[in-house]
């Protein structure tokens, strides 16, 4: 026997959390924006991105794998923590109560360019 | 993405608007009571159009599980849920966005094959029941496009839809 009342009467039956429409919102004016859960979020030019990993070059020479490395462990460490409270929280389980599948299909609509959309 | 309305705004700037863009307004306007009476209907009607599919699938035995069969289903009721609302804002294109574009390699595995294609059918039926024949041209085209990611075979041609 399927429940039906009841699963129609959750509270709300998640979608994509990443979905670019809902996911970026912020203040144009202030210039400020922040993802959907109100964390700030920051936006860079490809061309900045390019020129810091030049300058690096430049200034540490072969130290720079070392150093962009270290940045991106410490990076990524926060990411993951993040991404794991925000998914979690949206779809109300943990990331260990998730289908495998799901988890990849909220890590892949987490990194889809939303570039011009 | 502008919609309509805002396209009138912005041909309005500096003068009245004529009487071809007034007619044109007009219709906007009562196509979108059209839409927002559609979606009161799907939005109170939600528990008879699924009691009607849960009722059929209920007849036939599927080789899933218990908590499967709730879990495919509770996604059936986002589709609907996700196609009302871009039925409502005429923007066809969030229900990509927004729900298709996440749930397709979710939903659409072989072990959820026939179940798909039967809940897919059964909530067409069910609509059919409920809604007039106007109202269904408004809804068919985003349950198409679900059906066309989540129950078609060939999944080659639905990941160019979706790409």
């Amino acid at each position: 026997m399927i429940a039906l009342e009841e699963l129609i009467n959750r509270e709300s039956i998640p979608g994509n959390f990443f979905a670019p429409e809902v996911y970026v919102q912020g203040d144009m004016e202030l210039g400020l924006i922040e993802n959907r859960a109100g964390a700030r979020l920051i936006a860079l030019p490809d061309t900045l991105l390019r020129s810091l990993y030049t300058s690096l070059e430049n200034e540490v020479g072969p130290a720079a794998d070392l150093v962009l490395r270290q940045c991106g462990r410490w990076w990524g460490k926060n990411f993951y923590r993040r991404f794991t409270t925000e998914v979690s929280e949206y779809y109300g389980k943990s990331l260990a109560e998730m289908e495998m599948v799901e988890f990849i299909q909220s890590l892949k609509e987490c990194w889809k360019p939303t570039v011009g959309a | 993405m502008p919609s309509k309305f805002e396209d009138f705004l912005q041909a309005a700037e500096d003068h009245y608007l004529q009487p071809t863009e007034i007619n044109d307004f007009k219709q906007q306007m009562s196509a979108l009571e059209d839409r927002l009476a559609l979606y009161e209907v799907l939005r109170e009607q939600e528990l008879t159009i699924f009691q009607v599919v849960v009722d059929q699938l209920q007849k036939q035995r599927f080789s899933n599980t218990q908590a499967e069969l709730e879990k495919v289903l509770t996604h059936w009721i986002a589709v609907l849920r996700y196609s009302a609302m871009a039925m409502l804002l005429n923007q066809p294109e969030l229900l990509e966005s927004q729900l298709l574009g996440w749930l397709v390699d979710i939903l659409h595995r072989d072990e959820f094959a026939s179940l798909n294609r039967r809940i897919s059918e059964l909530l067409q039926q069910s609509l059919v029941s409920v809604l007039n024949a106007e109202q269904m041209t408004l809804i068919a085209p985003l349950l198409q496009k679900a059906n066309t990611a989540l129950v078609s075979e060939d999944r080659s041609r639905e990941l160019a839809v979706l790409g």
